[in-house]
């Protein structure tokens, strides 16, 4: 356990290392930097400066029609060392590729006392570099440099001070130039009213703002051959008819969906085999009507299926019988035994919905061994995980283990244990064949705080026992991709090919974007944002 | 949470915070992962070597807000996919138009007759000249968020399709050959021929 002492340096630790230096020390740096101010920016180096930075011509260059990218990573070799005003020149050369003010910021990844507990001693860790903004010659440009540093003192005069920044070496670098932006923002052209969502940035007066809002679910319910849209919202549900082109209507109403109906969770799914797909949101189901209206049905009466609290609904033909049934996950369920871990406790389960037909759905949870584990699930996804054609399950759990259930074909799940530090912290998962391998990859994306990083990193290995230890750890290192070895095992890819460094993820996605047969991600992130400008957590 | 008495004075003209019970950082009014810019991954998988390129930046979708969730499928008629992003705050819900130089497409509904109707949990193998793509009809059902029950593949450069096999999940195969692309289509089980929906 932390004792008052553990609890003081790590404080004094983010203190120097988090505020100070990241704070209020290094906005000073990418200032003089974006001002292309050479004099100021020199300053703060010093005079026995070592740095490394990558060849321009090393590393490893791909061009597309609309996009060059070259990468350096661990594996670079790194280029000569310089002083410092080799280096700061280099700085200012990448500064002036940029036309006009870019965006030039630093940020303390990691960072340590070179000797733990010597506070007033010289210090060691990361940083990440980026500029990004339009080029002299037109287009875009981004430059993301990650350095291993180290500082030759952090106390609360730094910032005014001179000669601090004492060496850099870059250990992965990424910089990116296009001709234009490939995407567009066209909400106010679409006819949807966003204005009628809950936007927590709107509304100040809450101190508790919901961290949690509403929903997106895209369905063509009328089958028409143009996308439909339903947007959930604590604020009251929308139901869009896709005009084709872009354009949606506002039908909520004259569909018959309550627009007051209590939660966010939804799905569309064709439970009748009817041809148009069914809705439910929250705990009201709702029958497809011909693509012309949604009835509401009576649990109980017109269908045995019962929604209650839940998280989120998932679907699948878990049994192959050609009818779709549903999997409702995040069911609450009281506390049972000791907590030795945040979420060791099963707090929620799930449960697994069989169609039989004609609206009829059993409760075959317990029968079928599908009711996962952890707390909190935000989220499951079905995939053929070990390519037996039968659907297999995986979930992403706010607290305690992501549960991976893997389908026996004869109606039942077997529970398999994912690798040590698999999951948890996360907030959402999408499942996508990435390698076109005919095996699908689950992306997970994971809770994750800058200062959780940083203050993890000072954490004394001995303070919790090893296996909390290994989690503690595991939590800081971001959201996953898991590469699908094809016998139902997997393999963490995600540091090492730069999709974890995203930030506080939440439900993202594949997709293709630029057509050539390569899924893509879009990976959604950011917890609470309050005050810009001001530090963060 | 242990109370410890001797931590240090933050410096609260500078906006330092120290948080100590992390299950109340949501009422404490402070940044934590603040204004952070969504991430874009662009594939660049070749042969068995894995690559992303963060195109954020470049895509111009790396919006600043509390990003929660996401859905993408063209609603321009192009066979570009758009995102719809799903956001508490900055934007609670931001549509991106794809814009990227576009390859050749293939949108497919699927009808089951023996399997489910929207053929959830077919598997698609789309074989071109430059490729075989593999492809799950497991539609994206995420935390808060739900891509439609039809497949999108990117073509890339082939301007046909050589082979389009579906393995239907009750078991039965179906094999397509010298498919067109750039169109929408419904396939549909036991049912040799193919149906355009939509053709650009």
């Amino acid at each position: 356990m932390l004792t008052d002492a553990d609890l003081k340096y790590l404080q004094d630790a983010e203190h120097f290392g988090g505020f100070v230096l990241g704070d209020r020390a290094l906005p000073l740096l990418a200032e003089a930097l974006r001002d292309d101010d050479r004099e100021t920016l020199v300053a703060y180096f010093s005079e026995s400066f070592e740095g490394r930075l990558f060849d321009n011509n090393s590393g490893k260059s791909t061009t597309y029609p609309f996009a060059t990218f070259r990468s350096w990573t661990e594996d670079t070799a790194a280029g000569e060392p310089t002083g410092r005003d080799e280096f700061v020149e280099t700085l200012l050369a990448y500064r002036r590729e940029f036309d006009k003010t870019p965006s030039v910021t630093w940020k303390v990844m990691q960072m340590q006392p070179i000797t733990r507990g010597q506070l007033d001693g010289p210090w060691e860790g990361s940083l990440k570099l980026r500029l990004a903004g339009d080029r002299v010659d037109g287009g875009l440009a981004e430059r993301v440099i990650k350095f291993r540093c180290r500082i030759t003192s952090i106390h609360d005069k730094t910032p005014e001070e001179d000669g601090w920044l004492a060496s850099c070496t870059a250990f992965r670098a990424q910089y990116a130039t296009g001709k234009t932006r490939l995407m567009e923002d066209i909400t106010e052209r679409t006819g949807i009213d966003v204005g009628r969502l809950h936007d927590t940035w709107n509304h100040s007066e809450s101190p508790q703002k919901p961290t949690i809002t509403g929903g997106v679910y895209l369905s063509d319910y009328n089958q028409d051959g143009r996308l439909d849209l339903l947007l959930t919202d604590v604020s009251g549900h929308q139901l869009y008819r896709g005009e084709g082109g872009g354009r949606f209507s506002d039908v909520t109403l004259e569909m018959g969906i309550d627009p007051k109906a209590v939660g966010i969770r939804a799905v569309f799914a064709d439970f009748d085999n009817d041809g148009f797909e069914d809705l439910l949101i929250g705990e009201t189901i709702y029958r497809n009507d011909g693509g012309r209206k949604f009835v509401v049905l009576e649990p109980g009466r017109d269908t045995s299926l019962t929604l209650g609290q839940c998280t989120a609904f998932s679907v699948v033909d878990f049994d192959r019988d050609g009818k779709l049934d549903l999997y409702a996950v995040g069911l609450p369920q009281p506390m049972t035994g000791h907590v030795g871990w945040l979420g060791d406790n099963d707090i929620d389960r799930n449960q697994l919905w069989r169609n039989t037909g004609d609206w009829k759905f059993e409760d075959v949870t317990e029968a079928s061994n599908a009711k996962g584990n952890g707390a909190w699930t935000f989220a499951a996804v079905w995939f053929d995980a070990n390519s037996d054609g039968w659907p297999d399950m995986m979930t992403a759990c706010e607290l305690g283990m992501n549960a991976f259930l893997v389908n026996n074909g004869d109606g039942t799940f077997r529970e398999v244990d994912l690798p040590d530090g698999f999951g948890g912290f996360s907030m959402g998962i999408t499942v996508g064949d990435f390698d076109n391998d005919g095996r699908p990859d689950p992306y997970v994306a994971n809770m994750y705080s800058k200062a959780g990083e940083r203050i993890v990193a000072n954490l004394r290995t001995d303070a919790y026992d090893r296996r909390i230890d290994a989690k503690i750890r595991d939590f800081v290192t971001g959201s996953e991709l898991y590469h699908n070895q094809g016998d139902g095992t997997f393999r963490r890819l995600g540091r090492t090919i730069g999709v974890s460094d995203v930030g506080w993820a939440y439900g993202p996605t594949y997709v293709d974007l630029n057509n050539d047969g390569l899924v893509d991600l879009y990976a959604p992130v950011g917890f609470q944002s309050i005050t810009p400008g001001r530090p963060d957590g | 949470m242990a109370k410890v008495d001797n931590l240090r004075e933050l410096d609260g003209q500078n906006g330092e915070f120290w948080v100590r019970n992390p299950w109340e950082f949501s009422k404490s009014g402070q940044n934590l992962s603040a204004y952070e810019r969504n991430g874009v991954f662009l594939n660049g998988q070749s042969g068995d070597e894995t690559q992303f390129h963060d195109i954020g930046f470049l895509s111009g979708a790396d919006n600043t807000g509390d990003g929660r969730s996401v859905s993408a499928w063209d609603v321009t008629g192009d066979g570009r996919p758009e995102l719809f992003v799903r956001q508490a705050g900055g934007g609670a819900l931001v549509v991106y138009e794809n814009r990227f130089p576009s390859g050749h497409w293939l949108k497919v509904s699927l009808r089951g007759t023996k399997s489910n109707r929207f053929g959830i949990g077919a598997k698609i193998v789309c074989e071109t000249a430059e490729r075989v793509i593999r492809r799950e009809l497991y539609p994206h059902i995420n935390f808060l968020s739900q891509s439609p029950a039809m497949l999108h593949l990117g073509l890339g450069e082939s301007e046909q399709i050589r082979r389009l096999t579906v393995h239907w999940p009750s078991g039965q195969k179906q094999v397509l050959e010298n498919v067109a692309v750039d169109r929408h289509v419904r396939i549909t089980e036991d049912d040799p021929t193919l149906e355009t929906i939509q053709a650009r």
